[in-house]
């Protein structure tokens, strides 16, 4: 297979900024859209690319259920720790948006 | 090159959708009655719903014959998966189904109090409620709304998921869109609302996905057992050794995720890890081995409580006949029918794929590894230990296999990417309305019973306020109550059937009820919920009369008195049964 060059890191840094807006405190509306894009989508989009995938359409179930995966297990730790604020799982996807896109930046600049 | 007039078709076709799938919702939205009879909702559709979605199934053989590029399929399938998960959420203001309640009662528990693993299982598993709870936290929506339109939602992911999965297992991208059409109308299944094992199968699809693909092997050389496990002769599927350390990690994360989900999809992980390595098609022999040791570690310390009251296999091991598997097949006569036309569509799917296993053995196009993700879920059929609801998982969990098989017997070539002759394009015309059509009737068939009014929610969130503290709750069929939306952990609940039996008479089961009172039920007695939609219930699914339902309910109105009963005349009424100070 030929390999392409590395995704923008655009989803990684979505990802993080969307968690920063979600925890400020976005409009009503915005809320549930940010919210959906940050554990539905972003974090599973930059692990991807931070893996060296190149994004292509038949990726987007794996990239949605990824996110969801992500949202899980940092929902799940939190509640055993005991932490029972939303803010932290969004924190936490926000900072592993941010890790994939260091992490596909460090690659970049590898190459 | 495309030519005008083929453009317009396209355009034609795609907006016809849009609306067959608009006009089939605004239809089932006039229905005016919530009292369906045994049959569910398909009677009480009109004929514009059937119209439109056979139309919409006849669309897309329109647009795949006029060669439509493949982006115009998007929103066909969009439309179908809308129109036939979509008649739930719009029929009712609110989820369909009792168990969507329970687990919204879950999540709340979890998102608000410190987690009690040794309440239930539910909380030795609790991944997807944590992730549940703090989605809806974080997005601000109700999570009631969120449930409603949770099946459409689910088909959505499962379908995009699907896709891809399929691509990697080297389908063509016509008989890809066939296949996840076939699933779409062949999923009676009805378990993609608000569920852990909605997100879970998710999981497994994205799982086969990474494992058929960066993680794939290509086989070189015929399968020998002397050869195991040095897998000699592979060459991976992915050139890409950066990928394929990515791909592994992500499959760690999706088996984590599952693993402290759901209780019995990481055994169906296994198997199909196992599956391809069987065959050889996983570069990664030991990751099977991973993927075991992941569960087996949740098991041992995750779910450590709930396991040390519950062995595994105990049940099985003690000769235990679970109830649920005869009971789908019993019960009322619309009931039966409706049962008979959902094994008919897996049958009809089944026959198919074993068509397209015959057809591919033939042309030399068979690939092992759909025939073996088909068959390997029957392996857990001896597993009938949880809860009854083995076979509906089998078939699930089959599925996308049988239905990958089924569209390869319709295509010219597994791989293929040209449209299929005229005979498969007509086997498709008849096939796929009829499919549609049943998945209609059988996703629907229970909704005498799993549908709820705004009334019978709040007359049973005001249960905890009305019993005495300490009483345990009983009601005499959870298929068909909305409880524990919002207090999960306030009370303790218990099944009528745990206590009278399966089948029961009014006279044997209020006496021991009362004796129950008297002896299990500490200082609290037990409270009895009964409601009408439970007497329809009791009715479809195990054949109890009304009458005797109806007898029961006089009996306890007379045990409890007038002081210790509530709700008298309402859709929702409470007997409560004190322990006797000398019984």
């Amino acid at each position: 297979m030929r390999t392409r060059p590395p995704q923008p890191l655009w989803s990684g840094l979505a990802g993080s900024a969307a968690a920063v807006a979600l925890v400020i405190g976005p409009g009503e509306y915005a809320r549930p859209v940010l919210a959906g894009l940050l554990m539905g989508l972003l974090p599973g989009l930059a692990l991807l690319a931070a893996g060296a995938f190149p994004f292509r359409p038949r990726l987007t179930g794996v990239a949605i259920v990824l996110s969801l995966c992500v949202t899980v297990l940092a929902s799940t730790a939190f509640a055993y720790a005991g932490i029972r604020e939303w803010e932290a799982t969004v924190g936490a996807l926000g900072a592993v948006c941010a890790l994939a896109a260091v992490v596909g930046l460090l690659r970049g600049r590898a190459r | 090159m495309t030519t005008t007039p083929r453009r317009i078709a396209w355009s034609v076709v795609v907006v016809g959708s849009a609306a067959a799938c608009a006009y089939g919702l605004l239809e089932v939205s006039r229905i005016p009655s919530q009292d369906f009879g045994d049959l569910g909702l398909g009677p009480e559709l009109p004929p514009e719903y059937w119209a439109c979605l056979v139309g919409l199934n006849v669309l897309v053989l329109l647009a795949w014959r006029l060669a439509a590029p493949l982006w115009a399929s998007v929103p066909l399938m969009t439309s179908l998966i809308v129109l036939v998960y979509g008649a739930g959420p719009v029929l009712s203001e609110l989820p369909r189904g009792a168990t969507t309640y329970r687990h919204l009662g879950i999540a709340e528990a979890v998102g608000s109090r410190p987690l009690d693993t040794d309440f239930d299982a539910y909380f030795n598993w609790p991944g997807f409620f944590a992730g549940l709870s703090s989605l809806t936290e974080a997005s601000g929506v109700d999570p009631l709304e969120l449930a409603r339109w949770a099946p459409v939602a689910n088909m959505l992911i499962w379908a995009v998921a699907l896709a891809g999965c399929y691509a990697v297992f080297g389908l063509g991208r016509r008989t890809t869109l066939l296949a996840v059409w076939l699933f779409v109308v062949a999923n009676w299944i009805d378990q993609d609302y608000l569920s852990p094992q909605a997100f879970a199968f998710a999981g497994y699809l994205v799982f086969l996905t990474l494992l058929a693909g960066p993680l794939g092997a290509f086989r070189s050389i015929p399968v020998h057992w002397r050869d195991w496990p040095h897998m000699r002769g592979l060459r991976h599927a992915d050139e890409s050794a950066q990928r394929r350390v990515a791909a592994l990690m992500l499959v760690v994360v999706v088996t984590a995720a599952v693993t402290v989900s759901h209780q019995l999809t990481p055994v169906v992980l296994l198997m199909g890890a196992g599956a391809l390595l069987l065959v050889r098609r996983l570069a990664v022999p030991t990751l099977p081995v991973t993927v075991g040791v992941i569960v087996l570690l949740w098991l041992l310390f995750g779910a450590k409580p709930y396991l040390e009251g519950h062995p595994p296999l105990a049940g099985l091991l003690q000769g235990e006949v679970p109830a649920g598997a005869d009971q789908r097949l019993g019960g009322s006569e619309g009931h039966h029918l409706v049962s008979l036309v959902r094994l008919a569509i897996t049958g009809s799917v089944l026959g198919l794929a074993a068509l397209g296993v015959i057809r591919g053995w033939r042309r030399h196009d068979l690939d092992g590894r759909l025939v073996l993700l088909t068959g390997a879920p029957f392996l857990m059929l001896p597993l009938q230990s949880y809860g009854g609801e083995m076979v509906m998982r089998v078939v699930l969990f089959s599925l996308p296999g049988a239905c990958a098989l089924a569209a390869v017997a319709l295509s010219p070539r597994r791989t293929s990417e040209r449209w299929w002759p005229r005979q498969g394009t007509l086997a498709c015309a008849v096939l796929l309305p009829v499919l549609a059509a049943a998945c209609v009737v059988t996703r629907y068939g229970n909704t005498a019973f799993d549908v709820f009014s705004r009334n019978e929610l709040a007359a049973i969130r005001q249960v905890p306020a009305v019993v005495p503290p300490g009483s345990v709750v009983v009601a005499a069929a959870t298929e068909a109550i909305p409880w524990a939306e919002v207090d999960y952990l306030d009370y303790e609940r218990r099944r009528l059937s745990d206590i009278c039996g399966q089948v029961w008479t009014s006279r044997a089961c209020a006496d021991e009820l009362l004796h129950r009172a008297d002896v299990h039920a500490g200082h609290g007695g037990i409270t009895v919920v009964l409601t009408d939609r439970q007497r329809t219930a009791l009715r479809m699914l195990r054949g109890i009369p009304g009458k005797e339902y109806d007898a029961l309910e006089r009996r306890l109105a007379a045990l409890a008195g007038p002081d210790e009963t509530w709700g008298t005349g309402t859709a929702v009424r409470l007997y409560h049964l004190s322990p006797r100070r000398n019984p």
